[in-house]
């Protein structure tokens, strides 16, 4: 038992040599991707900057670990940078809020003509079912003139709606491409890297 | 651009408190994560907001990289601006927690 003990022991104490020398020797490499990971995320013109400066920061950290966990965090940071940016020029160029505001009136008027459609379709449907019941043959015969080109002319008038609002917003888009500010970042005060 | 208001969480005042507290105006990212005990995921964006509210400025470490021996360092400084700011935003958590202390006292 002491022996088998002993034999563990040594194991444990030679494999936790190895694998802290084979972290030791992949925490740089690991540092590095996840440094370039963060750096990915930014845009151009702030991606110089951030790469100096991060890595500076992880150089300093005390420790393989910590540097580790630090570049990881600095993933994070990236991402919710880039995703800070992002928010502020949508918040500020005109083609955001056009695209917004476009893309809610096509979706509302959308679900107004479905639904138009479907309460046409559940009443017409609902009447024929009705009088089928109720009243018989005589009056399904009636009203069955009515059923078919009435979907027909829903379907038809939807689609149409429809092809008329993607061609003018897509018109529309194109235009305010074509006026509306570059698609660089708005933060035109950010310091600039100095070499 | 950018003098929309950042966001005060406990984290951005302990960012704003550590710049306070600091002797020398200018310190490195490294040196705030130090003093606020934040990870590099949750500063560096607190860093880059306030940096767009212009609370903050930053500037390159004087030096040569090669002859530094290292990256050069992103000093951060407090704008009069930020400074105002903060004194406000303490103000208000203290006469907050002030009046939290005196309805439960």
């Amino acid at each position: 038992m002491g022996a088998l003990l002993i034999a563990i022991g040594i194991a444990s104490a030679v494999s936790s040599q190895v694998l802290a020398d084979e972290f030791k020797a992949w925490a740089p490499w690991l540092i590095k991707k996840f440094v370039a990971f963060a750096i990915r995320r930014l845009p151009e013109m702030h991606r110089e900057r951030y790469e100096e400066e991060w890595t500076c920061f992880v150089a300093e950290i005390p420790g393989d670990i910590g540097k580790v966990l630090a570049a990881v965090g600095l993933g994070c940071a990236g991402i919710k940078i880039a995703f800070e940016l992002n928010k502020n020029k949508q918040a500020l160029t005109t083609n955001g809020s056009k695209n917004k505001k476009s893309s809610l009136v096509v979706r509302i008027i959308i679900f107004n003509m479905a639904a138009v459609c479907l309460l046409d379709a559940v009443l017409v449907y609902g009447l024929r079912h009705f009088c089928q019941i109720e009243n018989g043959y005589r009056i399904q015969q009636k009203l069955s003139p009515i059923i078919v080109p009435n979907l027909v002319l829903c379907s038809v008038l939807f689609f149409a709606a429809l092809a008329i609002f993607a061609f003018f917003f897509s018109w529309l888009d194109n235009r305010a491409r074509g006026k509306g500010p570059s698609d660089g970042i708005i933060s035109t005060d950010f310091k600039p890297h100095e070499h | 651009m950018g003098t929309k208001m950042p966001r005060m969480t406990t984290q951005t005042l302990r960012v704003l408190g550590a710049f306070t507290a600091s002797q020398p105006r200018e310190i490195s990212g490294a040196e705030i994560a130090k003093g606020t005990n934040l990870q590099s995921g949750t500063l560096y964006p607190i860093l880059f907001r306030l940096e767009e509210a212009k609370w903050l400025e930053s500037r390159w470490e004087e030096g040569d990289p090669r002859e530094l021996g290292r990256p050069r360092r992103r000093l951060y400084e407090l704008t009069a601006l930020g400074e105002q700011s903060a004194r406000a935003a303490f103000r208000e958590v203290t006469n907050m927690i002030g009046g939290l202390l005196w309805e439960h006292c």
